[in-house]
């Protein structure tokens, strides 16, 4: 039941027919998980939680940082350095004293996947990495719990909702009126993209830019969707790709289908892939093997206390870096932008192990492919996600 | 016949422009037309597009015509 509070409070929503009090007492048991608190997630947190979606957890690793403020419109300049996940939990708990918020301060990843997400109806993927997004994906087809997808670049953004009708969810009587073959017909990400894109496709770098309104927009149509989807309200995305262009403010939809058959694990290839990313998620293609020679700014870390003797090359171009003091990190090479590489690596050393960095890890794995392959390197390392992934350890073990 | 391809994402980054046109025999399949564009724009290989014919993703392997709407969309990574 409502008391009288909440049928105030959410009273210009349940005077809508589509919604009533019943949507309402829907909103208020459903159990809501939002992975990635960052420009997508601030709006869906904020909308869910003025909404009355009733129990509502966060998963964020990231600290907040100076650089989010135009578009994670859930922090002020006082919240620089706290961790994401609390710093939006205590935001909201104060918008919305009714709601239910657990923060975990941790990235999601296969190992973590089934006990940070059993407890939750809708997953919501606000992520900005594919590793996230593919073990999102597989732990939603798998328990048949629908995943609000949305994603930016640049100007546009892409909505869809995948894993969605194929069983348990709040309220089986929605689905009692689609045919058993709508039923399993609900696509996966994988429908879409199969496979994770190739290192140095440049998807995985965060310096494309974004104005804040777009993940705004994005995170709102995100929002809509898990409100649908809970209250039974509308067509939800399913099976449909939303293209949104922010220049244009054209939105086009794109039919999928589903071409895995039946739930969870019917094809070879998407046992391999959960095997490989819930059993050693450290030699799976999202790490090791996907991205090459990689290496965590821990174990450069590490290599940099054992006075291990290697050769550090900043690869970045001669422009202005966009942290204020690299120095200050303690994270220094010689400079030798790509361009220069690719014509001559003759001051790369060819006896001790060399790390190749720049500002996100996407130049300098172009410039360790290119010392493998046209001159044939054997001891080249990349500093995965950069100096950005750098700053990132050090700011966390700042706060340990 | 000139065939007029949307594109989404990183591929209109990558191409400075967010529609490109291929030149076709009169008659082309799906992959064959994949195929052209791997030669002209090697760069999107590595992004794990996928094409939309008419507004709908297509795996098949079917002819595509002059008339017909064409995008190509790459994944997006930005949160």
């Amino acid at each position: 039941m409502l008391n009288q509070n909440e049928i105030e409070k959410y009273s210009r929503q349940i005077i809508l027919e589509d919604l009533g009090e019943e949507g309402q007492l829907k909103l208020k048991k459903a159990r809501v998980m939002v992975v990635g608190a960052g420009g997508l997630g601030c709006p869906v947190l904020q909308y869910l939680t003025a909404a009355g979606a009733g129990n509502i957890g966060i998963i964020d690793d990231d600290l907040v940082d100076l650089s989010n403020l135009h578009r994670q419109v859930l922090y002020n300049e006082e919240d620089i350095d706290k961790p994401k996940a609390e710093a939006a939990a205590e935001k909201l708990r104060k918008q919305n004293s009714d709601i239910n918020i657990v923060a975990y301060n941790e990235k999601l990843n296969s190992q973590n996947v089934n006990s940070l997400l059993k407890d939750y109806e809708v997953i919501v993927d606000c992520t900005d990495n594919f590793e996230s997004r593919y073990v999102i994906d597989i732990y939603c087809d798998k328990t048949a719990t629908p995943m609000v997808y949305g994603s930016v670049h640049r100007f546009q953004g892409q909505v869809c909702v995948f894993n969605y009708g194929r069983g348990q969810i709040i309220d089986p009587t929605i689905y009692e009126s689609l045919s058993d073959d709508k039923y399993f017909e609900s696509p996966t990400y994988r429908c879409l993209y199969p496979k994770p894109p190739e290192a140095g496709s440049g998807l995985d770098c965060s310096e494309g830019g974004v104005i804040g309104v777009l993940p705004g927009i994005i995170g709102s149509m995100q929002a809509a969707e898990v409100i649908k989807i809970i209250t039974g309200i509308g067509e939800v995305l399913s099976g449909k790709l939303l293209c949104f262009d922010m220049k244009t403010m054209e939105s086009t939809i794109i039919g999928i289908k589903r071409n895995i058959k039946d739930s969870g694990f019917s094809s070879s290839g998407d046992k391999e892939l959960w095997k490989l990313i819930m059993e050693d998620p450290d030699d799976s293609r999202f790490s090791s093997e996907y991205y090459g020679e990689e290496i965590y700014a821990e174990i450069l870390m590490n290599w940099m206390r054992e006075k291990k003797d290697i050769q550090i090359i900043d690869v970045r171009e001669n422009k202005k870096s966009w942290f204020k003091s690299d120095e200050h990190y303690g994270l220094d090479g010689i400079k030798i932008p790509l361009s220069e590489l690719v014509k001559n690596p003759k001051s790369v050393s060819r006896e001790k192990d060399v790390v190749l960095f720049c500002d996100s890890g996407n130049i300098s794995h172009e410039a360790l492919i290119i010392l493998k392959e046209k001159y044939e390197f054997t001891n080249v390392y990349n500093l995965r996600g950069g100096m950005k992934g750098w700053i990132k350890m050090k700011k966390k073990l700042h706060r340990k | 016949m000139k065939l007029k391809i949307k594109l989404f994402g990183i591929l209109a980054d990558k191409a400075g422009t967010s529609e490109i046109e291929i030149e076709t025999e009169s008659k082309i399949d799906k992959d064959s037309l994949l195929k052209i564009i791997d030669k002209k724009y090697p760069a999107f290989g590595k992004t794990n597009y996928v094409i939309a014919v008419n507004k709908k993703i297509t795996n098949e392997n079917n002819a595509v015509n002059v008339s017909d709407e064409i995008a190509i969309l790459p994944p997006f990574a930005g949160g």
